[in-house]
């Protein structure tokens, strides 16, 4: 130790150690600080290109599907696009005649030295996306139970349900408040005064992503669906649709009264009118401005028309668009003209009523007025009457909003102009059995007898009457693979017992019975069953379907439904996502469910 | 100075006055240094909280965005050994369609994602169906967590809050709470995806 003269130990330069001490504290501090901002970035520099990787790959995936269309299925992929920050890289697989399987993988900064990538799956088909949720979907004609049916799925119905004794609905029960018959407000064109508008593009140099429609409804209410007359052109995405009130002539973008969705895959490339319900029902005052706002994205491939009138018939109201309707102050720019569109109001009285032996909900029930019932879930009405409710009750809950069809007439005016040609066209009756049929449009009736093993080739048009007796055996050609099949019946199907429309036995694949039978106004049935083993998937959208009795089903949509007694609808849940095969000239699109992250 | 008065001055050692600002500077470098040091520590440790906080909400929200974007819909609720699991805001139950061996998807079968808040920790559990190939899961995605919000959106712009089974995306906004010296340290982040198989 070093010491003073005296031998004592030398006490200077204390302060300096606690200096250096406090100073190694401090930069220790530092260096932390400097570190773990700099791990911090490098994390956060890692996360957002993951999320570019994983945003390139979805490019691809977009690309893929553009240029399959382009080139009518024949494009391959590619090795390395450059994009931005980063490029990608797509592999097509064949998978059938109709499906591609699309892998993209998104690099940052590139392929040959990537440091982060992310690769998606996803399959893509020609075809048809439709979406059955609902074991039975019914429209404005309700539906009928007899006695000691089995439901195994949920039933959404526009119209009342009436059910006959000991009914067991293994899921929930949906009943709309109903639209009034007839249109509101409408508007449509004629001859020459019928021109396109288009949206959803630049069309010279305007760049059209919102249009909208004023009306001012004739009487108030609640608006519960609207229509238009609109085609795409490619493949467009859904779009939204709001219901705003009006300032000062535009639409009001702090005043959105509901909105809903106008699904693409209902929608043809040619005019139709399509249905379009909302989330909630808005109340309307009678002869006060309110605008139908269709907003959509830029794609100069894939875009939308809408039927335009130029003799400007509809004098309630008037069109105009807007590059961006949510925007500060958005511009909206005038044009003549008329947008084709019908509106309904609600109003008419709806219900779910069960008999003295009460039919059994297992899931929650909504209803305007509830009777006769055990529901083990959840109640949502205005009034009940003598039902047990094992959940909550909610008195003063609003009428659900109607629901429109997976399928249009849009969809089915395809179909139908895939065999609408010479070459696929037979005319006069078909009563024998033959071993492959389809595609093809028949015009007269088919009736089979006992043909245990047909093979179906879709779409199959048939302009007459449909008949099977019994022991029918219609299975679709194991080359559609997952996707499924129509048969279209202008006329009337009947069946007596144990006939079967089969799939491929792929995936969710069917083979739908589909009548255009107008019901509506005679009662008449459009599909009939009798009893006993009848098997299928059937559609009829203007018409009604009795079921029959004995017989099991996996979903059933119509206009309205009488199902008698005994019978079982089996709801089968890869119907959400099933996928109907179209034309040579079909598009590719993505198969829901498909989506997968590698 | 005369040499006496130096050889003094060694044998006395410092005045009074002089000890005193000795003193006086001391304790006054001395409590400096000390302010010093704490604050320096106590920022020590609210920046690391921050970093560690920062870090596990980049990654757990990253992971909820990527099951998100898998998921064919949101569950109302879904039940396991006995355990019932309810979406709701702050629980999220997301099914998957499953895949096979070959990695394909198995049509109609799907897989049940389970986000849940157990004891500060967000919890991650995968139950496979019986057919498909991929791996149940256990994990924890973040501790330290404070608050947990799921919000289940429409696909409009902007978006709106619609029922559970309706959910086109889901955001979520998570807020982690660390104590960082004295006080406490928390930080709150958002993020939405869509539900891409929906």
């Amino acid at each position: 130790m070093i010491k003073n003269e005296k031998g004592s130990p030398r006490e200077a330069g204390q302060i300096l150690i606690i200096v250096f001490i406090t100073l190694g504290v401090v930069l220790f501090t530092v260096l932390s600080i400097i570190t773990g901002a700099q791990i911090y970035f490098q994390n956060s520099v890692y996360s957002t290109d993951a999320e570019k990787a994983t945003a390139l790959a979805e490019a691809g995936v977009d690309k893929a599907i553009n240029s399959l269309n382009k080139t009518g299925g024949s494009y391959n992929g590619e090795a390395e696009t450059i994009l931005g920050n980063g490029s990608y890289s797509v592999l097509i697989t064949s998978k059938d005649a109709a499906t591609k399987i699309i892998e993209a993988t998104g690099y940052i900064p590139s392929k040959t030295n990537p440091k982060v990538k992310r690769t998606i799956k996803i399959t893509s088909s020609r075809g048809v996306g439709v979406s059955f949720i609902y074991g039975i979907q019914i429209g404005e004609g309700g539906l009928q139970l007899g006695n000691s049916n089995i439901v195994k799925g949920s039933i959404y119905s526009n119209g009342s349900i009436i059910l006959g004794n000991a009914n067991d609905i293994e899921g929930d029960i949906w009943v709309a408040g109903g639209p009034q018959p007839n249109a509101d407000q409408q508007t449509d064109c004629s001859g020459v005064n019928c021109t396109d508008f288009l949206f959803g593009k630049s069309v010279n140099g305007e760049a059209r992503l919102a249009v909208a429609q004023s009306f001012k409804p004739g009487s108030s209410g609640v608006l519960n669906k609207i229509s238009v007359n609109i085609k795409k052109f490619g493949n467009p995405p859904d779009i939204t649709v709001r219901v705003m009130q009006d300032s000062s002539g535009k639409p009001d973008k702090n005043a959105v009264l509901t909105s809903g969705t106008l699904y693409a895959s209902l929608v043809a490339t040619v005019y139709g009118w399509i249905d379009i319900t909302f989330n909630t029902s808005p109340a309307v005052t009678a002869d006060t401005t309110y605008w139908l706002l269709f907003d959509t994205s830029s794609n100069n491939n894939n875009y939308w028309s809408w039927q335009n009138d130029l003799a400007q018939s509809y004098t309630r109201g008037s069109p105009a668009w807007s590059q961006n309707w949510s925007t500060g102050n958005p511009v909206w720019n005038s044009f003549s003209g008329d947008l084709s569109f019908k509106s309904y109001l609600g109003g008419a009285p709806t219900s779910v009523r069960g008999n003295n032996n009460k039919s059994t909900a297992t899931g929650e029930v909504h209803a305007n007025t509830i009777e006769n019932l055990i529901i083990e879930k959840d109640a949502y009405y205005q009034t009940i009457i003598t039902s047990d409710v094992t959940g909550v009750s909610h008195p003063g809950s609003a009428d659900p909003p109607p629901k429109v069809f997976p399928i249009s007439d849009a969809n089915v005016a395809d179909w139908k102009n895939q065999v609408d040609k010479p070459e696929t066209t037979t005319i006069g009756d078909i009563t024998t059995c033959p071993a492959i049929l389809g595609p093809m449009k028949i015009v007269g009736n088919v009736t089979l007898n006992s043909c245990p093993d047909m093979i179906i080739k879709s779409p199959i048009w048939i302009t007459g009457n449909f008949t099977m007796n019994s022991g029918n055996e219609l299975t679709l050609d194991s080359s559609y693979g997952s996707s499924s099949g129509v048969i279209i019946v202008d006329g009337k199907i009947s069946m007596n017992s144990n006939n079967h429309l089969n799939g491929t036995d792929i995936g969710s694949s069917l083979l739908m019975g589909l009548s255009n039978y107008d019901s509506r106004t005679n009662g008449v049935p459009a599909i009939a069953v009798n009893s006993n083993g009848n098997t299928g998937v059937y559609y009829a959208s203007k018409g009604i379907i009795e079921p029959g009795t004995s017989n099991t089903f996996k979903e059933l949509t119509a206009w309205g439904i009488r199902l008698v007694n005994n019978s079982t609808i089996d709801y089968e849940q890869g119907l959400s996502s099933t996928l109907f095969t179209s034309g040579p000239s079909g598009t590719y699109s993505l198969v829901k469910g498909t989506y997968q992250v590698k | 100075m005369s040499e006496a008065r130096a050889s003094a001055l060694k044998k006395n050692g410092l005045t009074l006055v002089e000890a005193l600002m000795a003193l006086g500077l001391a304790a006054v470098t001395g409590v400096l240094l000390t302010v010093i040091i704490v604050n320096s520590t106590g920022l020590y440790y609210k920046e690391s909280s921050k970093l560690q906080e920062g870090l596990n909400v980049n990654d757990t929200l990253a992971k909820v965005r990527s099951y998100v974007k898998e998921s064919s819909g949101v569950v109302v609720s879904f039940s396991s050994g006995g355990t019932t699991y309810t979406s709701e805001i702050n629980q999220l139950v997301l099914k998957v369609p499953s895949f096979d061996s070959s990695n394909n998807i198995i049509s109609t079968t799907y897989d049940y994602y389970v986000f849940f808040l157990d004891a500060g920790k967000l919890r991650f559990r995968i139950f496979p169906d019986v057919l498909s190939s991929r791996k149940p899961q256990d994990q924890i995605l973040t501790t330290l967590v404070d608050t947990l919000v799921f919000k289940y959106l429409d696909a409009s712009v902007p978006p709106v809050e619609v029922p559970i089974v309706s959910a086109k995306k889901v955001l979520i906004t998570l807020s982690l709470k660390q104590k960082a010296g004295a006080e406490y340290e928390t930080i709150t982040v958002s993020s939405e995806a869509y539900l891409r198989n929906d």
